[in-house]
């Protein structure tokens, strides 16, 4: 899982998954901007098949966030 | 209540007492009127609607029934004045039919919804305000059925566009986009939109092809002639036969819009000519197409040619057929050919020739005109006395132009279907196949007659069938039957009286008739006793030509043709 998500948030930022921190947050990353992130919760909804409400898209902000929120949420996402 | 419509609504009524239910409205008894017959219901005060006087009338129209000739112009395009006049006349007789209605019903709310429409007439013309196009005619028949709220407190318009917009809008729209970062569409929205704009820009540059090349089986018509026969193929006004017809319609609205066709089939050219020249369902002529070739060489070779006769690049050509082989064929020899995908269920086809980029334009040029008008018979239509307000005016106005003529090779499979379909004007239900019919052409003492009726508004073809039997004194009209899209037009009356000729041409005195009852035959029951025909027991009506005979309606002109 963890993996996955680094691939789709490298695919998003440009850069390599080995390059993405696992306590990667919008500090971390510099091209993790407001415009990235409605587009990298675009990203996670269509990878992991998820509806991400309104106020979680707005607390998602670090990998670890995230990674618990769609270890909880997403269908069949314990790989 | 009761519900007027200009297409089938019969599956409404359970719909509607479930959203009745959920409104927490009381239970209502449906009944529906006959579909596309308006003024039937709404003019003469013995109409079932008068006797019924509902609570509540529901008048549902659709935006390509109305303007129907904008839509399935054949063949030509009307004229821009024609096409406005035929928007203000119906919004008038709209306004005065309903105003007729409300006065007969003073205790009815009247709702009225304008449904529709796809697209506009002419998808091909991208732009909205290009006359060819015809979205503002949609736009004024709509503020025109809006300003039907006008009438009084009694009609209530339900705003059916407005309404279902909102279907279409959700889909490319997003909430969280939206309050998160003020962006209006998401993702499927923005890629509509920049699908949209790149059309636009392609079409802008002039990248629209300028020759149609098409297969003739399975694309004009469905089926093989050569194996089919000219009788077995698909091509009519009805089901399937009638998505091939639109298909061909469609096709001469691109020659409209100065797109040359041209034919590109492997067949045997004297099949292809016979169905060009003896298929009564055919729309497209010969001389619709600049150039053809009818033979058994290679498509792309034909293709190669075709482009050399009309003198123009392989790359303005789109190939049109149905077969995924030669598709395959023509896109890897000629690279530069547009080739179409056809779906495989031809109803799917009719829409497909204006949605497809290769066809559309932002408006028409002075060239695509030009050669637009050179194709374009002039017209020669009255501008049509706006409100009818009787049922008589409505019929005068509708010029209804009837020709019968004996049932020959081409239509024995029309006559077929309208013995196996008709239900509701059908006095004896005879259910003849092809083989039935055509072993009572070759009797002596039996005629076969088929009615083909078109009007201001539309060609309804081949809708009406009658078998006359003629035995001493007797005419015995063994069939008479009429499609239920031409009913409530006085045509049976045509017809009846184009019988009673055919009696005294053969010498017969009495015209005899049976009606015999089935399940949704029950509004032709009183055909012969109203006319004067003497039940003579068992069913059977008998008329006496001498002491009367029946007149055929002034309003409609009959053209009968003789035996070939």
């Amino acid at each position: 899982m963890r993996e996955r998500l680094k691939e789709v948030m490298a695919d998003l930022f440009g850069c390599a998954p080995e390059d993405i921190p696992s306590d990667a947050d919008p500090d971390t990353l510099a091209n993790w901007d407001s415009l990235r992130h409605v587009e990298l919760m675009l990203a996670l909804e269509t990878e992991f098949d998820v509806h991400i409400p309104t106020e979680a898209m707005l607390e998602l902000v670090s990998l670890e966030r995230i990674h618990d929120y769609l270890c909880e949420h997403a269908a069949g996402a314990r790989t | 209540m009761s519900v007027l419509s200009t297409f089938n609504v019969e599956l409404l009524p359970p719909f509607l007492a479930d959203a009745l239910e959920r409104s927490n409205q009381p239970p209502a008894t449906v009944s529906l009127g006959a579909f596309g017959q308006l003024a039937q219901e709404l003019l003469p005060p013995s109409s079932t609607l008068y006797r019924d006087a509902p609570e509540v009338l529901t008048v549902v129209l659709a935006v390509e029934d109305l303007l129907a000739p904008l839509y399935a112009s054949a063949p030509s395009l009307p004229s821009s004045l024609d096409a406005a006049a035929l928007v203000t006349d119906h919004v008038d007789a709209l306004r005065s039919w309903l105003g007729v209605a409300l006065e007969r019903l003073p205790g009815t709310i009247c709702y009225v919804a304008l449904v529709g429409p796809l697209g506009a007439p002419l998808e091909h013309v991208l732009a909205p305000l290009a006359p060819e196009r015809g979205q503002e005619l949609v736009a004024r028949l709509r503020e025109g059925v809006l300003a039907l709220g006008e009438l009084g407190k009694r009609v209530v318009v339900v705003d059916w566009e407005w309404h279902v917009r909102a279907l279409g809008t959700a889909a490319l729209h997003d909430p969280r986009l939206w309050y998160l970062a003020r962006m209006r569409l998401n993702q499927r929205g923005l890629a509509t939109l920049a699908e949209m704009l790149a059309r636009h820009v392609a079409a802008h540059r002039g990248v629209a092809s300028k020759v149609a090349a098409v297969d003739l089986d399975g694309v004009l018509w469905g089926g093989v002639v050569g194996e089919a026969g000219l009788q077995g193929i698909e091509l009519g006004e009805e089901g399937i036969g009638l998505a091939f017809q639109d298909f061909q319609r469609e096709l001469l609205r691109l020659r409209e819009l100065g797109v040359l066709l041209a034919i590109c089939s492997k067949n045997n050219p004297r099949d292809a000519e016979d169905v060009f020249e003896r298929h009564p369902g055919m729309v497209l002529r010969r001389e619709h197409f600049a150039a053809e070739r009818v033979n058994w060489q290679d498509k792309a070779t034909n293709l190669r040619e075709l482009a050399t006769e009309l003198r123009v690049g392989v790359d303005s050509f789109v190939f049109i057929d149905d077969s995924p082989i030669e598709r395959g064929w023509v896109r890897q020899a000629l690279p530069d050919v547009v080739v179409l995908e056809l779906p495989d269920d031809p109803v799917e086809r009719p829409a497909i020739l204006g949605a497809a980029p290769c066809f559309q334009r932002i408006a028409p040029t002075d060239a695509d005109r030009g050669r637009a008008a050179a194709y374009r018979a002039e017209r020669d239509r009255r501008v049509f006395a706006t409100t009818t307000a009787s049922f008589d005016d409505f019929l005068v106005s509708l010029e209804q132009q009837v020709t019968i003529e004996p049932v020959s090779d081409a239509s024995l499979a029309r006559a077929a279907q309208l013995c196996q379909r008709t239900n509701q004007f059908n006095l004896t239900t005879r259910r003849y196949t092809i083989a039935d019919l055509e072993q009572l052409r070759r009797e002596e003492d039996v005629e076969l007659h088929m009615l083909s009726v078109s009007d201001r508004f539309s060609d309804s073809g081949m809708t009406g069938l009658a078998i006359l039997r003629f035995t001493d004194e007797e005419a015995e009209i063994d069939t008479l039957l009429m499609s239920c899209r031409i009913l409530g037009r006085r045509l049976e009356d045509v017809l009846l009286a184009f019988l009673a000729e055919r009696a005294e041409a053969r010498d017969a005195r009495w015209l005899v008739g049976r009606f015999e009852p089935t399940a949704k035959n029950a509004q032709a029951a009183d055909f012969y006793p109203v006319r004067d025909f003497v039940p003579a027991g068992g069913g059977w009506f008998r008329l006496d030509l001498t002491s009367r005979r029946p007149i055929s309606p002034p309003e409609t002109r009959v053209r009968v043709v003789a035996d070939a």
